[in-house]
């Protein structure tokens, strides 16, 4: 595996320290659509698909679009993805070649599938972040993390966003820690689901 | 003796967690629970909604500013504090509903202000290019034949038709341009005093329109039949400054989104521009290019005086929640 093209440097603009964060793919989303999620899910995607370095996740992985993941997810344009098991059902039985896992987590969990470069997807609300009270559920993907800070690719605060550990804490343990973790899927896991191993 | 209360099985945090993941679950990631309340056994937990408004730089495509609208209580859900059952919750589409309500009192409170600052700007807008409703109608009437009989005038229309009249004639009246006596209409005094000046009878109408703007901005809807989409557009232009505190510059593309999804007639699209360089025209709209992109916003002194309709403003404006997005 050739580590360039999975991993980049970033400089934080918190303190100038460099850490290393995975080369996901961004995607901004717009002021009115609530597709935070899908729009993460397609980082993460697209990740395995077009920048992974080992040929067989590319291959394996699927090509998916906006619109599909929208179908797919069940996300309402006004209110945003319904988040649930039928969700990871959904997207288990729509995409086999890739395994995704809804729940509550930690840092040290996410470090480890950092390590294993896979982008983990966290729900957190940026509310609290910045105004100290509750509000919406926002997604992003977890690219980077050090011991200070965790660096994640924002569909709306831009790619490579920085912040404080302490704080994103507070913002993440209001929406229950929860996690979305996408990995690849091994070709003997997918034969099984789709019941051609005997 | 030492009395012991048993605790409820369903703790308040517990209730709050359900309510929480069931809410995340069925009405996705926008609305968020409040603090939960026992009463009667049930713990009643509000659903409230921050509504985020995000305006992006459009150089660096970052956010330049976030704010939250504060919708509180679109809905509640009640759990049993025995037994942790959800024993009632709204409906998705009640939720959906509220906060399109909500979003229709921010919109309907900036198009009132807008028309009642902006009367003499939306009055000067070419004739032949409003809407035809009955409004202008019944003012040009009196205009030039005095008075209105209802009985003949209105003998051959549909239902349908005679009620829209009779509709706009009530809400004239409302302002002082009309009064009734019995089967005629008459000019009342706003409108003497404007037909009395020495204006062309085109600029009468204007004025009168200018009045009827200015006093009748709360009947938001009629008004809209009037303007149609040029208060479509400028009320969405005006919209955007207002909510985000600064001069927003709205691009093309943005107001044919808005014309679309207010109309979806191909249309009216064709007819954007016109509408645009005709609000500028009359002093509602400038124009400038921002990173190469024609842009459109408010007239700053319009704008100012939008800004100080602190009656109409301050509900919308308790809405809203600064965010300094950091980037």
């Amino acid at each position: 595996m050739t580590l360039s093209s999975l991993v980049m440097e970033t400089i934080l603009p918190v303190n100038g320290s460099r850490v290393k964060v995975l080369n996901v793919p961004y995607f901004i989303q717009s002021d009115t659509e609530w597709l935070c999620l899908v729009y993460s899910i397609k980082m993460v995607m697209d990740f395995y698909k077009n920048i992974h370095t080992k040929p067989e996740i590319r291959q394996r992985s699927p090509n998916t679009t906006r619109d599909e993941l929208i179908g797919v997810t069940r996300t309402k344009l006004t209110t945003g993805t319904p988040i649930s098991d039928d969700l990871i059902l959904s997207l288990n039985t729509k995409f086999p070649s890739l395994q995704f896992e809804l729940k509550e987590t930690n840092y040290s969990e996410i470090k480890q599938e950092l390590d294993r470069y896979n982008p983990v997807i966290v729900m957190y609300d940026p509310t609290i972040l910045f105004n100290n009270e509750e509000g919406p559920c926002h997604s992003g993907v977890v690219i980077g993390m050090n011991k200070q800070l965790i660096v994640l690719n924002n569909p709306w605060y831009g790619p490579a966003f920085c912040v404080e550990k302490t704080a994103f804490a507070d913002a993440w343990e209001i929406e229950y820690n929860r996690g979305m973790f996408i990995k690849p899927n091994s070709q003997q896991r997918i034969d099984a689901d789709a019941g051609t191993v005997a | 003796m030492q009395v012991r209360l048993l605790e409820s099985p369903i703790n308040k945090k517990d209730a709050q967690k359900r309510a929480h993941l069931f809410v995340r679950e069925k009405y996705g990631t926008l609305p968020s629970v409040g603090t939960p309340k026992i009463q009667d056994n049930l713990w009643i937990i509000p659903i409230n909604v921050k509504y985020p408004r995000v305006f992006l730089d459009s150089i660096t495509n970052k956010p330049k500013k976030v704010r939250y609208m504060n919708f509180e209580r679109v809905g509640e859900i009640k759990i049993d504090a025995n037994n942790g059952d959800i024993v009632d919750k709204p409906r998705y589409w009640d939720i959906k509903s509220e906060i399109k309500a909500k979003l229709d009192f921010v919109q309907i409170n900036v198009q009132k202000a807008l028309v009642k600052t902006g009367a003499q700007n939306f009055a000067k807008l070419p004739f032949s290019e409003h809407m035809h409703t009955p409004i202008e109608d019944i003012i040009s009437y009196l205009l030039l034949k005095d008075k209105i009989d209802l009985d003949i005038e209105l003998a051959f229309l549909s239902d349908e038709e005679k009620e829209k009249y009779l509709k706009n004639i009530d809400l004239l009246i409302t302002t002082g341009l009309i009064r009734k006596n019995d089967n005629l209409i008459l000019p009342d005094n706003a409108f003497i005093e404007i037909e009395g000046s020495s204006d062309n009878i085109s600029t009468k109408l204007s004025k009168a329109l200018s009045y009827f703007f200015a006093q009748g901005y709360d009947n938001i809807s009629s008004i809209q039949q009037v303007l149609g989409p040029y208060l479509t557009i400028s009320g969405y232009i005006y919209g955007q400054s207002i909510e985000y505190e600064d001069i927003i510059p709205v691009e093309f593309s943005e107001i044919q989104t808005i014309i679309q999804q207010s109309y979806g007639q191909a249309i009216k699209q064709m007819k954007i521009p016109r509408y645009l360089i005709q609000l500028n025209e009359v002093g509602l709209l400038d124009q400038c290019s921002t990173s190469g992109e024609e842009t459109w916003l408010p007239k700053i002194d319009v704008l100012r005086n939008v800004r100080m309709e602190e009656s109409l403003l301050s509900p919308i404006r308790n809405m809203f929640i600064d965010s300094a997005a950091r980037v």
